[in-house]
């Protein structure tokens, strides 16, 4: 039985294989996006400044070069602290901590916090009803009376913040990882495979996982942006690691010291201003992501060169065919 | 005669919400829908055998309990001999190899993220077919070649988006190849793509009967069910109403149902012919009318068939494989059987 | 009688961001007279739907619209866009495929067909809700299931219910578009059964868009067959199964399998061609059986083969001499 196959022409061949070369790839994100780019951008530079802090800061934070506030100086550009130690230097500490926070907790959250989605969105029912309650019942749990009672009980430190924040902050997670799960797990290729015989495991891992993938990635993302920011508040509330130099810190050091009623702002507003554009570069990132990756949600590896622009949504026969009005990264339309 | 590929017997499937402490003070009955009631029907080897019905048939459900799909309360489902309403686990696994389905949807049917070749590989790795991959890759390509894509090497890296409606319709009947089952179930195969194509996909499932497959269809096309089925069962709300050959069923149909479908499928050979519209539509099936169930609509209906639900008899004056659902199959036989005044085609 | 709708030689092409424009319909013509019912039949991506998008003016920006559209004499697409804004839903109006999109789901059926008459003025206030009630009878449903949601209608029901809907200020035309598609055999038939007794009483000039042949031959008396983008054919439903002038009508027929006919099966091999691109000769060239060397140079020009029956299709052409091999029918 003949069948005239039309082969992909070597330009569609081309731009398919530019479309997957991830630079490119990258490339076409910051130019399409401009807002996202920035807060990629912005949480690059402040990245590579923490990180190697003790490179790049000037002095060290712990060295003091004063009895009290100074204000901004050529040899110490944001002035010091109430305790005379270089703002700047410790700006540089205090975001690497908080940004080192904000991962470790983001990555307990969504360890928990995927697992449990798979398995209520999955197995359902029962389990799901299980997990279902155990996530509420951390949905109400208050966060600072909790540190309060640890820090009491235990005492103070990064590591029980991290545990801590990343203990509470999965339950976002598992919400829209379950229903994602649950919509994953109803398409028909899905279906196909148990039907062929897979276990649940190789459905799981092979299946949803990866049409899940994209929103564990967004979901992590801005869950690092709600982990710093709660970093900062729980340590400018002193539930923070007295140790640790954190932007929360900073913030609470400058309020026990009086900086807004002796005027003394550059202790105040940089660390602030910090912790805002953090938070803002991450959650524009995340946008970022989601935008990028939000089309493969549903209808994965689209390009609209390969499809009749139509206002007709896969026009089949038994297909009902919602509005007129083609929206980008629709299937409009079908060419071999 | 051998049994059987797939028998089918009393197949009943109810789908019930039970109730909840406040229904139950409120009296309200437990609601159950007997989607599928008490439904027979074989398929040999070698035989296409069309499940025919409209929406809230049953004829989707029946199809679904077969694979366990959906969990089935009575009857029993026999695949060579042996009841595989019961097993499960590692048995229904290999159960499923025997037993393929093919779906409506060509969109949806395939993972967006796999390559054909990853798709066609995956049932040969979960059954552990083929030890290397030089034999998985020559199973693949010998699927793909036997649904016609070929040359195979062509379709081999694309992914389901570079594919028409009718290609990855064809990827799917691949895929279940490759598992050399010997019962195909195809839910609505052609349904969604374009008339064009239609012929070839359904050629491809007449090629496989053939060569010996046992093919269950399951649409709502008469038309297609009349050229390509060997027999055909008409369903409504959960019953079978008539069976038998494809031939006997669409040129001499015997249940009022049958015959108001076939009278309104458009042929533009005999345009001018009228229409038997039924009014209203099928029933929710919760709420299955008494006696038979298709009484309200029927416009051959009389008092008894209010109170009394007919089962599946031999239809009078007709082959000994037709059978029907009627309580007035005597009175209502055509003047020449073989259908020439009452039946419209 | 002059036509209720006339279409004359509509192109429209769609913009794209980043390579040329696709040009889904390539000069389309055709005619409806009141009480009368023209099919417009065709696979999808031929550009049937875009075509009464077009008509209503339902097109997204990003399309550029050429033609005439004349309904009732007056064209409104050269009036400009609020031409055809006003025209929508009084002189023209539409069906749609799927009439769960049709509706919004949180108001009553009948406080959304009241709507589409007082936004027009036609009807308002006791008035309009009278009509609702008759317009409802009109289509087979009880007038009391005014006060019901969408979701309590079956898909049948809705489909009545958005004809009334699209009936509501009284027009001259209307526009199916995959009427009966998601629906039952038996449901389909009762749709077109009421198109049919509206249209007759009501004397609107009916399109139906729809890919199924079959049921245009048994309810339309006319049908124009388009592919990629051009009507390719166009004449008596009749004669078009009896004597079909374009290979694709005949393919198309041959495709649909007929209870009590023993013929094989057609399919079409291939796919349509990308309309992005310009092309060259027939556009149907490539996947027909009878395509000559003539087919793949020249553009067929549209013919008169018979009684109102026209093709395009070099096999037409008196000129040619016409082996054997290259017989349509």
């Amino acid at each position: 039985m003949s069948q005239i196959v039309l082969a992909p022409t070597p330009e569609d061949a081309a731009a398919e294989k530019s479309r997957r070369a991830p630079l490119s790839w990258v490339w076409r994100q910051l130019k399409s996006n401009p807002g996202a780019a920035t807060g990629g951008i912005v949480f690059l530079v402040f990245l590579l400044v923490s990180l190697p802090a003790r490179l790049v800061a000037p002095y060290d934070p712990h060295a003091t070069f004063a009895t009290g506030y100074r204000p901004p100086s050529p040899a110490h550009w944001l002035g010091l602290d109430d305790g005379g130690h270089d703002m700047v230097s410790l700006l540089i500490y205090g975001t690497r901590t908080s940004i080192f926070v904000g991962f470790g907790a983001s990555i307990i959250a969504i360890v928990i916090g995927v697992g449990l989605g798979l398995a209520a969105g999955y197995w359902g029912r029962a389990t799901d009803a299980g997990i279902s309650s155990i996530t509420d019942f951390f949905l109400v749990i208050p966060e600072v009376p909790l540190m309060m009672v640890i820090a009491a009980v235990w005492g103070q430190g990064l590591g029980k913040m991290i545990l801590i924040i990343g203990g509470l902050l999965w339950t976002w997670t598992v919400r829209v990882i379950r229903s994602q799960v649950m919509s994953v797990k109803e398409r028909v290729y899905v279906r196909r495979a148990k039907a062929l015989g897979a276990t649940d495991w190789r459905i799981v891992t092979r299946h949803v996982l990866p049409q899940v993938a994209p929103l564990i990635i967004v979901n992590f993302v801005l869950t690092v942006a709600v982990a710093v920011f709660d970093e900062s508040a729980l340590s400018f509330l002193g539930l923070g690691d007295p140790r640790a130099i954190s932007l929360g810190r900073i913030l609470e050091n400058a309020d026990q010291g009086g900086a807004a009623t002796l005027g003394a702002w550059w202790a105040l507003v940089p660390a602030g201003a910090v912790i805002a554009i953090l938070i803002l570069s991450l959650t524009l990132m995340g946008q970022a992501v989601e935008d990028a990756l939000n089309p493969r949600l549903k209808v994965s590896h689209l390009s609209r060169k390969h499809f009749l622009l139509l206002p007709n949504v896969r026009t089949g026969a038994g297909r009902p065919d919602p509005t007129p009005g083609a929206r980008q990264g629709e299937i409009l339309g079908d060419v071999a | 005669m051998t049994a059987p590929l797939l028998e089918v017997n009393n197949l009943t499937t109810v789908f019930g919400s039970g109730r909840g402490p406040i229904q139950a003070l409120r009296r309200e009955p437990a609601v159950s829908v007997r989607a599928v009631d008490d439904v027979s029907f074989t398929v040999a080897r070698g035989e296409l055998v069309a499940l025919v019905g409209e929406s809230g048939s049953g004829k989707t459900t029946t199809a679904q309990s077969l694979l366990q799909m959906i969990p089935v309360t009575g009857g029993e489902v026999l695949f060579k001999g042996q009841d595989v309403s019961k097993v499960s686990g590692r048995a229904l696994r290999a159960l499923r190899q025997h037993m393929q389905v093919i779906y409506q949807d060509p969109y949806e049917s395939l993972d967006p993220r796999y390559t054909v070749r990853r798709t066609l590989e995956e049932p040969l790795l979960i059954h552990g077919i083929g030890g290397s991959r030089r034999e998985r890759a020559d199973i693949v390509t010998g699927a793909l070649e036997r649904v016609g894509l070929t040359p195979p090497d062509l379709f081999l890296d694309r992914y389901p988006h570079q594919m028409s409606g009718g290609q990855r319709q064809r990827v799917s009947i691949a895929t279940a190849l490759t598992l050399e089952p010997e019962l195909l179930v195809a839910d609505e195969p052609v349904s969604m793509l374009d008339v064009s194509v239609r012929a070839g996909i359904l050629e491809l499932l007449d090629d496989l009967r053939d060569s010996g497959l046992g093919i269950l269809m399951i649409t709502h096309d008469l038309s297609t069910a009349a050229k390509y089925a060997d027999r055909i069962a008409v369903m409504y709300l959960g019953r079978i109403v008539e069976v038998g050959s494809a031939r006997d069923v669409t040129r001499d149909p015997r249940h009022p149902y049958t015959q108001a479908l076939l009278s309104v499928v458009p042929t533009p050979a005999r345009a001018g012919l009228k229409r038997q519209v039924l009014t209203g539509e099928t029933p929710n099936a919760a709420h299955i009318p008494s006696g038979c169930r298709f009484h309200p609509r029927c416009p051959q209906a009389e008092q008894t068939c209010q109170a009394t639900d007919p089962v599946l008899g031999v239809v009078p004056r007709g082959a000994a494989t037709h059978e029907a659902a009627c309580l007035r199959l005597a009175d209502l036989v055509p003047a020449a059987a073989g259908g020439d005044d009452t039946t419209p085609v | 009688m002059s036509p209720v709708l006339e279409v004359e030689d509509l192109t429209i092409s769609f913009r794209v961001d980043d390579g040329p424009s696709v040009d889904a319909v390539q000069g389309v013509s055709f005619a409806v007279n009141a009480g009368e019912r023209l099919g417009l039949v065709g696979e999808s991506g031929c550009g049937k739907s875009t075509t009464l998008f077009a008509l209503m003016g339902l097109l997204p920006n990003t399309a550029v619209v050429g033609g005439n559209v004349m309904i009732d004499g007056r064209n409104v697409l050269r009036e400009g866009p609020e031409a055809l804004r006003a025209a929508r839903w009084s002189d023209v109006a539409m069906v749609f495929q799927g009439a769960m999109n049709a509706f919004n789901p949180v108001k009553t059926i009948g406080w959304q067909i009241t709507e589409a008459m007082e936004v027009k003025g036609t009807f308002t206030g006791k008035a309009a809700l009278k009509r609702t009630g008759d317009l409802l009878e009109l289509v087979g449903i009880p007038a009391e299931r005014a006060a019901r949601f969408p979701h309590e209608f079956s898909g049948g029901m809705r489909q009545r219910a958005a004809l009334a809907m699209a009936l509501a200020n009284d027009p001259k035309v209307l526009l199916a578009d995959e009427p009966t598609t998601a629906l039952d055999v038996m449901v389909q038939a009762q749709i077109l059964d009421l198109l049919e007794r509206l249209t007759d009483e009501l004397e609107l000039a009916l399109v139906l868009v729809t890919h199924d042949l079959p049921m245009v031959t048994e309810t339309c008396r006319r049908a124009a067959i388009m592919y990629a983008g051009k009507i390719v054919e166009e004449g008596p439903t009749e004669t078009l199964y009896r004597d079909p002038r374009h290979p694709y009508t005949r393919l198309l027929f041959e495709a649909m399998p007929e209870i009590g006919e023993d013929r094989t099966v057609a399919s079409i091999p291939g796919a349509p061609p990308r309309m992005d691109r310009p092309i060259v000769g027939c556009s149907f060239a490539p996947r027909c059986p009878s395509a000559m060397d003539v087919c793949r140079a020249d553009l067929p020009d549209t013919r008169d083969v018979g009684a109102r029956h026209i093709a395009a299709c070099h096999l037409n052409d008196p000129d040619r001499v016409v082996a054997t091999q290259g017989s349509v029918t």
